[in-house]
């Protein structure tokens, strides 16, 4: 296997290419991390709660992230919201998951970070 | 998958149910393969951070490119065994407070992945005996 490594990813035509920082698929009934990239742990806070924790920190903390949680999963069949939910650190970032009734839920969660 | 979970408290958070932390197999691989740096290098970032949290100023602040670049220039410490990298991980990802200072129980535990419940709540209802 061969790495590649560059500080900067642009087109032949010179536009920025900005590729995931990091990302996470997390199961929280388990609780385990089904895979993962640049992630050291995920904590288990309570329901609907949890810590990813970042191998490598960014350099800021005004980086970007996504996030779905499984819509069909055992008994759910309801949308569900995910966000932060305290300030962001280079590190980690604390991240809740609600149902459309804001009820905290404990789902598979897909994550994905963007920043520097 | 890794064979050990830890459990923890936060004695700031004494409502708040037992936390579990678990591991990257990814991460544990990485550190097996002796591909970590020192630890120092996550807490010289970690207390760059707490500073301009302390002064206010964290909307703007942005790591030292040295000391962020060490994470990946700074010599590796070698190949850990499975129970020295879960030590390392509570050093970098559990919050200082709650492992290096001296409380009149225990608030964390290592425990075998298999004793961690995996109903919720089983999983509130934990607490660290003394």
């Amino acid at each position: 296997m061969s790495t590649i490594k560059v500080d900067n990813l642009q087109t032949t035509g010179g536009a920025g290419l900005y590729p995931a920082k990091a990302w996470l698929l997390y199961n929280q009934r388990t609780p385990a991390i089904v895979s993962d990239g640049n992630i050291s742990s995920v904590t288990d806070v309570s329901t609907g709660r949890f810590t990813p924790s970042y191998s490598s920190s960014f350099a800021n903390a005004n980086y970007a992230f996504t996030a779905v949680s499984d819509l069909y999963e055992g008994s759910f069949n309801s949308g569900a919201v995910i966000g932060a939910i305290s300030a962001r650190s280079t590190g980690s970032v604390a991240l809740e998951v609600d149902n459309v009734s804001t009820v905290n839920q404990d789902r598979q969660s897909g994550v994905v970070w963007h920043g520097s | 998958m890794s064979t050990y979970r830890v459990i923890f408290e936060d004695p700031e958070q004494p409502e708040q149910p037992a936390c579990v932390l678990v591991p990257s197999d990814n991460w544990l691989e990485e550190a097996k393969a002796g591909l970590l740096p020192p630890i120092s290098v996550y807490w010289a970032l970690q207390d760059d951070e707490q500073q301009a949290i302390a002064e206010g100023r964290h909307d703007t602040f942005k790591h030292d490119p040295e000391k962020h670049a060490a994470q990946w220039t700074a010599p590796r410490i070698g190949p850990l065994t499975e129970e020295e990298a879960i030590e390392y991980l509570i050093m970098k990802d559990i919050p200082r407070h709650i492992w290096s200072v001296e409380y009149n129980r225990p608030m964390f535990k290592i425990v075998k992945t298999a004793d961690v419940p995996s109903d919720r709540q089983f999983r509130n209802a934990w607490r660290l005996a003394a």
